[in-house]
């Protein structure tokens, strides 16, 4: 009797969490005469016209090249000076240490719309709206409190009797970093990167107002301003959102473990 | 001329003073044993030697040159931590070339020196391992190759066995001893385990509250410890304390009298161990609250009655007691420690 | 020791430097342009606080506030229900459970733009799987859920709970694995149920977690954005506006900066406000424990 209700549960909180995804991917998998079908049909007919328009039609590739631009810039970035920064917030004696690190995080409590203002202005001098590092650089800032967080709580893990050791073994400072912290928290660095690339991958609200150019913009934005101004092609939106969708699935399939782990990983420690 | 000479060494952490003002002097081929509770300040004085901490006064001098300024790999020093501190991502191999490879030392020179450290140690077979696939005593085994392919002037250990379960634990201070002996090395050694230091060490310094109490090889700590500290830091069970005065060349305390020759009038705390202490007799009594059997010896634990004093008292092969039992105490007196003003006193002659 | 502290300051500038160019010092220009009139019609103009009294005597930007703060505080309060929830059955051991946590983590990890397109067709008045549910082959009386005030709001607030409970879940989850075990064998064997061992030792010990959740959630949903831009830009009748998208509106489709900013200051210091009393009350929490 429990086992049946507890399995009832974890179907529900399946089909909860799934849900709204399987019904889009339904949709994407319809030819356009059983998606106009009323009331709607839940079994798809399992055809490959609406990705094709997306891909055609819409051009929606581009999208995804400029955001994996996008995305894999910001992590390179984001995950490089958070790590330089983490090692010395994590380990060296510095003044300022505490209130640096607090003001980074508190950087990341702070609403997009409040900043975009002065951002939007500033790469209007620098000549860089519509343009990929126009975004890169935002994102990475944004990004930074994440990885500079993660990476610290796991750097402060590491024995220091290792840091004292590759200090004897002639290591200073940035050799310490490099050679031994960087390797040893290879696993945190790694789930720093998935949760950046995740953010850069999924953010909107920048992409769009920097990015005004659809030659630049990333996947959200193309997908929140897909063409039909009466009319919205359900299908070849459907179709856009599962490509933009199936990468991440992926990710969150193999590394659910790491992403678990990276996500909790400040909050436990508070 | 010495290997390591600490003059003045003085380490303030803030308002703490962790060394107050340190001299020593550490001859060649000496195995020199830094002894003291936790928070006394050895493990803070190795870390000064090594350049791990700036210090801040006073000088190290290591092999005739002041180093204070140097870097740990400039002063030609090695070190063995208490976690091995063995780095993770690198195999055996790798972890035992680390240090050669930071000195950019010539290929074919390096690989010789892995392999002789791996044969002396006996590690040949786990050198493509990681550390987390050995177990504890090879990882310490691999930690002291790391510290002897450097050949250094100076090995330095920190508490290398307190990790290691008893058993290994005896195993490898047999073999550090040896090694000792094979590479004719001068070793400063940091532990709060006295086995460990009577055993390995030549030399033994013992340390209190960021102050040196005694430098003795281990018969002069045990048999003449210099302050009362080291007299009831050092042995198991401790030594057992009295206060007393003397007055007209006699110990007078805990209602008894003993006839002494010393320099001394006045307040003084006498110490007895308790191999020292015999069954009868007037210098004191108590009722026996517990029997340790540890094999080879007995201890008996006593409480006296009227002023809840506790004695330790090793038992004879011929003696037994029972638990409950009332018996009297006597010191043996040719072996009585005196301490006055924190200094030991001399007897000048036995009565 | 010195050449120490000089590699720390090296290594920390360049993340210094990119969160106070592109963070810090947009916040203060916000600040100061809201007490400006900046539009490109007018030449730039000190006015006080006039951009906040208007914000605060419109009656569009007050009916965003009010849908601002039922958003917050009705999806925050679900998604901590929910993630509790999520959180008691990842915790719990079976088979699949990787499976059941990557699905968990799905709605976290899809774009919210994506999540907004779902939802709006989900709730779409002629092929919605929520109509289709609801009413069946009877497309007659299908609903426009967006369209109506009440059902648009609790669309937006629903499509955000379900995208961010996996968060709180997980926050909740590091919670539920910080209680060991034994304080259950022991609750146990003091013949406790386990509907008391819930409220007795899981609920009290959760409660650092679960602030930090709300800490977390709270903020977030202060920032609502992409689910109103995708789903019903404000409509209908602005009763779906939120402030982070009603600042958008100002700022650049309308180009009114100054008055845009002062909107986005109101942003700042609600979340600033809420920030500093979760904080303390999750400082407290943790020392008392």
């Amino acid at each position: 009797m429990r086992r049946v209700v507890f399995t009832i549960v974890i179907v529900a909180v399946v089909l909860f969490s799934i849900g709204p995804f399987m019904w889009i991917l339904n949709t994407s998998l319809k030819s356009p005469q059983t998606i106009a079908e009323r009331p709607p049909t839940i079994i798809p007919d399992l055809q490959t016209e609406f990705f094709a328009a997306a891909v055609d039609e819409h051009n929606f590739m581009r999208y995804v090249g400029n955001s994996a631009i996008v995305a894999g810039l910001t992590t390179l970035l984001a995950v490089l000076v958070g790590t330089l920064a983490a090692y010395p917030l994590a380990r060296l004696r510095m003044p300022w240490r505490r209130g640096i690190l607090s003001l980074v995080l508190a950087a990341s409590m702070f609403p997009q719309i409040a900043i975009v203002g002065g951002v939007y202005r500033l790469l209007l001098k620098l000549g860089l709206l519509n343009t990929h590092p126009g975004l890169v650089l935002p994102y990475t800032a944004l990004t930074l409190p994440l990885a500079i967080w993660i990476l610290t709580s796991f750097f402060k893990e590491i024995p220091s009797d290792l840091e004292d050791s590759a200090r004897v073994d002639g290591c200073g400072p940035l050799a310490t970093m490099w050679r031994i912290f960087v390797p040893v928290a290879a696993p945190a660095v790694f789930t720093t990167a998935i949760l950046v690339f995740i953010y850069a991958w999924n953010e909107f609200f920048f992409a769009l107002l920097i990015m005004t150019d659809p030659a630049v913009q990333t996947l959200p934005v193309g997908i929140a301003k897909f063409p039909g101004e009466y009319m919205v092609p359900w299908g070849e939106l459907a179709a856009a959102a599962v490509i933009a969708t199936i990468p991440l699935v992926v990710l969150v399939l193999v590394l659910q473990r790491r992403i678990i782990s990276g996500l909790t990983a400040g909050a436990v420690k508070g | 001329m010495s290997t390591l000479e600490l003059r003045g060494l003085t380490k303030r952490f803030g308002e703490i003073e962790a060394l107050n003002a340190i001299d020593l002097t550490v001859d060649q081929g000496d195995f020199c044993v830094l002894l003291g509770p936790s928070g006394c300040g050895k493990s803070t004085a190795l870390r000064c030697i090594a350049g791990l901490e700036t210090i801040t006064d006073g000088d190290v001098i290591i092999n005739g040159d002041r180093v204070n300024e140097k870097t740990p790999k400039e002063r030609g020093i090695a070190m063995v931590f208490q976690t091995y501190a063995l780095y993770p991502h690198m195999t055996v191999r790798e972890n035992l070339a680390f240090p050669l490879k930071m000195s950019k030392m010539p290929k074919d020179e390096m690989e010789k020196r892995v392999r002789d450290a791996a044969s002396l140690l006996r590690i040949e077979p786990m050198l493509e391992r990681r550390p987390r696939e050995l177990s504890g005593g090879q990882r310490q085994r691999v930690a002291i190759g790391r510290a002897i392919v450097r050949e250094p002037t100076l090995f330095l250990f920190d508490e290398p066995l307190s990790n290691l379960d008893a058993k290994l634990r005896n195993d490898m201070r047999l073999e550090i001893a040896a090694l000792h002996r094979r590479l004719e090395a001068t070793v400063i050694y940091v532990t709060h385990d006295q086995v460990e230091a009577m055993t390995l060490g030549k030399t033994i310094v013992v340390m209190n509250d960021g102050r040196i109490e005694q430098v003795g090889t281990p018969d002069e700590v045990y048999q003449r410890p210099a302050t009362p500290f080291v007299a009831g830091f050092v042995g198991m069970p401790a030594m057992n304390f009295i206060t007393g005065e003397i007055r007209n060349d006699a110990f007078e305390g805990n209602g008894f009298e003993i006839p002494v020759s010393v320099d001394h009038e006045g307040e003084t705390l006498l110490g007895v161990r308790p191999e020292d202490i015999n069954l009868g007799g007037d210098h004191g009594e108590g009722e026996v609250e517990i029997i340790e059997n540890l094999g080879a010896d007995r201890y008996a634990y006593l409480k006296e009655t009227d002023t809840r004093k506790r004695w330790a008292v090793r038992l004879n092969a011929d003696e037994s007691v029972d638990v409950g039992q009332a018996v009297n105490l006597s010191f043996n007196v040719e072996r009585l420690h005196l301490y006055a003003d924190n200094r030991r006193l001399d007897v000048t002659s036995s009565s | 020791m010195n050449s120490e502290r000089k590699a720390a300051y090296a290594l920390v500038a360049p993340a210094v430097f990119i969160v106070a160019v592109f963070v810090l010092s947009p916040i203060v220009q916000a600040f100061i342009n809201s007490l400006y009139r900046d539009t490109p019609f007018s030449p730039k103009t000190f006015i006080g606080l006039d951009n906040y009294r208007t914000l605060f005597s419109d009656s569009v930007a007050t009916g965003t506030i009010e849908f601002t703060l039922i958003f917050v505080i009705v999806s925050t309060a679900l998604e901590i229900l929910i993630g509790l929830g999520l959180a008691l059955v990842i915790h719990e051991h079976f088979k699949g459970r990787g499976l059941v946590r990557a699905a968990v983590l799905i709605p976290w990890a899809i774009p919210t733009v994506v999540a907004g397109v779902m939802w709006k067709y989900m709730l779409n008045d002629q092929y919605g799987f929520v109509n289709l549910v609801f009413y069946g082959s009877n497309v007659a009386n299908y609903v426009a859920w967006l369209a109506s005030e009440w059902s648009a709001r609790m669309a937006i607030i629903g499509a955000d709970v379900w995208k961010t409970s996996s968060f709180a879940a997980l926050l909740i989850l590091a919670g539920l694995q910080s209680i060991p075990e034994d304080l259950y064998e022991a609750a146990r064997i003091d013949g406790a149920n386990a509907v008391k061992r819930f409220f007795r030792i899981t609920l009290p010990l959760l409660k650092p977690a679960i602030l930090l959740a709300l800490l977390f959630r709270m903020m977030d949903a202060f920032r609502v954005f992409a689910l109103v831009y995708v789903m019903t830009q404000g409509a209908p009748g602005g009763s779906t506006n939120v402030l982070q998208y009603y600042g958008y509106q100002k700022m650049f489709p309308e180009q009114q900066f100054g008055y845009g900013s002062a909107v986005s200051v109101l942003v700042f210091v609600m979340i600033a406000i809420v920030a500093t009393i979760l904080i303390r009350t999750v400082r407290t929490r943790i020392y008392e424990s």
